[in-house]
């Protein structure tokens, strides 16, 4: 087996004192959709947000394609902080994907999906838009470019957000909820770029409530539960048998 | 003189047309002023606005204790303060003559003094700026001072934009201090005319109404610029 594209070591976070993760440890390959499930508060926003260090963690290793996030070790063997600049270029790496879209409402949908090729990438702008086309008409947004976000649907936005990840050509998708604060019936355009995403061999780390899309989608599921990861299993197997009676009486209500 | 009278010897034009170009070019002081004031008031205002939410403590507190005096001090005062008590100070320390040019001290009086309000203003409208929309920035990969100029200070200009007006307003009302340092704008040719003429009652109703129609004039200007890109993208 080939290195894994991302290593989590015991990762811990606690906000003021109360621990939120609890010690996280992950390999993960290059080309996985793993899926994180669990009931609210159990940890797997955080996690997610540790991972691309929009939250600090308070203590464990996380590595992409071996290089560590956030910290470097020093000579005498000891991790010393790593600089503002490294840790905003590891963090593009990691394309994210919001439960409030969070695009930027003083632009338009082609400046959002231009906005970091340009200045983050510095690429010139002829070559951003070409790329942020070619991203918006993967998730069908084509011909919007010019719109501002208050104007589009949540469906929309949302793809909007998933292009302007992608524009970066990140190494790992990680998507939060992102289907979550939609009405039901704008959910599907969205699992539907999620899911020629991963047919297209995106590595992509999905934490997600819509339970059907994520036992079809992912190859691998965690089970969070209180800050842990309590079950770990293929999506089949899961669904099917999960290990532990607390991921069975939470499938069994999410599934009702 | 009955009510009546007066209220036309008030609204009479003559006396004012007669001095036309004399008070023009003193209102012309008062635009210059403004414009220059305007354009420091906004830049420090700005500076001392994201200062005050420096996580730094001893920048915070310089910041806000700056905004805190200059919001506070009448403008009125600080003017007065600045050409006739400062010179002095510093001549004192030195030991030499020390006079300042009273623009430079107005437009200066006037950038500080008002800098303390817009601070205010920024502040509240970065605050409003979602963290969310700071984070979409993060995971992208964009520096904090991209963040700040690309994504922060844009929305905040926008949602700032109206209380601004009003302060923008207000500043022009204070240029009609600076006679009080000598400068001959239009309160200060007016006050001379008035010398010569013994007519207070038109001429200063006529700058009241001089004043007032340039602020509404560069109010609908302002509004009109700013519609369209106000209203780009503010959910």
């Amino acid at each position: 087996m080939d290195r894994p594209i991302l290593m989590v070591r015991n990762l811990t976070k606690s906000f003021s004192n109360v621990p939120v993760l609890k010690g996280i440890s992950l390999d993960l390959q290059k080309g996985a959709v793993l899926g994180v499930i669990g009931g609210s508060g159990s940890g797997k926003s955080t996690f997610l947000r540790c991972l691309n260090y929009i939250e600090r963690p308070t203590s464990g290793e996380v590595y992409l394609e071996g290089q560590p996030i956030g910290f470097q070790t020093g000579p005498s063997g000891l991790h010393v902080p790593d600089t503002a600049s490294s840790i905003n270029r590891m963090r593009a790496q990691f394309g994210m994907v919001f439960q409030q879209y969070n695009l930027w409402p003083h632009m338009t949908v082609l400046q959002n999906v231009i906005e970091a090729p340009l200045h983050v990438k510095r690429l010139p702008r002829k070559q951003a838009v070409e790329i942020a086309r070619a991203h918006l008409a993967k998730v069908n947004m084509l011909g919007k470019e010019n719109e501002y976000p208050a104007r589009l649907s949540g469906g929309q936005q949302q793809r909007v957000a998933i292009a302007r990840a992608l524009a970066m050509t990140p190494k790992i998708m990680l998507f939060d909820e992102a289907t979550s604060a939609l009405d039901p019936e704008l959910t599907g355009e969205v699992l539907t770029v999620m899911r020629s995403l991963a047919a297209e061999g995106a590595t992509m780390i999905i934490v997600t409530h819509e339970m059907a899309f994520v036992r079809d989608v992912a190859d691998r599921i965690l089970f969070f539960h209180d800050g842990r990861i309590e079950d770990d299993a293929p999506a089949a197997q899961m669904f099917a048998t999960p290990n532990s009676e607390r991921c069975r009486q939470f499938l069994a209500r999410a599934l009702q | 003189m009955t009510t009546l009278q007066a209220l036309g010897e008030a609204l009479n034009p003559d006396l004012f047309w007669e001095y036309r170009n004399v008070l023009l070019s003193g209102f012309s002081y008062n635009l210059l002023i403004f414009a220059l004031s305007a354009v420091g008031a906004t830049v420090i205002g700005m500076l001392i606005g994201i200062a005050r939410l420096s996580s730094n403590w001893a920048v915070r507190a310089t910041a806000t204790s700056y905004a805190e005096i200059f919001r506070n001090t009448p403008e009125y005062v600080l003017l007065v303060w600045a050409y006739y008590v400062l010179p002095i100070i510093i001549g004192r320390i030195t030991g030499t003559n020390v006079r300042f040019d009273p623009i430079t001290v107005a437009v200066a009086s006037l950038a500080v003094a008002y800098s303390g309000y817009f601070s205010e203003t920024f502040r509240a409208g970065i605050l409003a700026v979602p963290k969310a929309n700071i984070e979409a920035g993060m995971s992208v990969g964009m520096s904090g001072w991209m963040i700040l100029r690309r994504l922060v200070i844009p929305q905040a200009v926008r949602r700032m934009l109206p209380e601004s007006l009003n302060q923008y307003i207000s500043l022009f009302k204070s240029t009609s201090i600076v006679s009080l340092i000598a400068i001959e704008d239009l309160m200060y040719r007016v006050s001379m005319i008035t010398m010569e003429e013994s007519r207070p009652l038109p001429l200063y109703t006529w700058a009241a109404i001089v004043f007032c129609t340039a602020i509404v004039l560069l109010t609908q200007v302002a509004d009109r610029l700013s519609a369209r890109w106000r209203r780009a993208g503010l959910a």
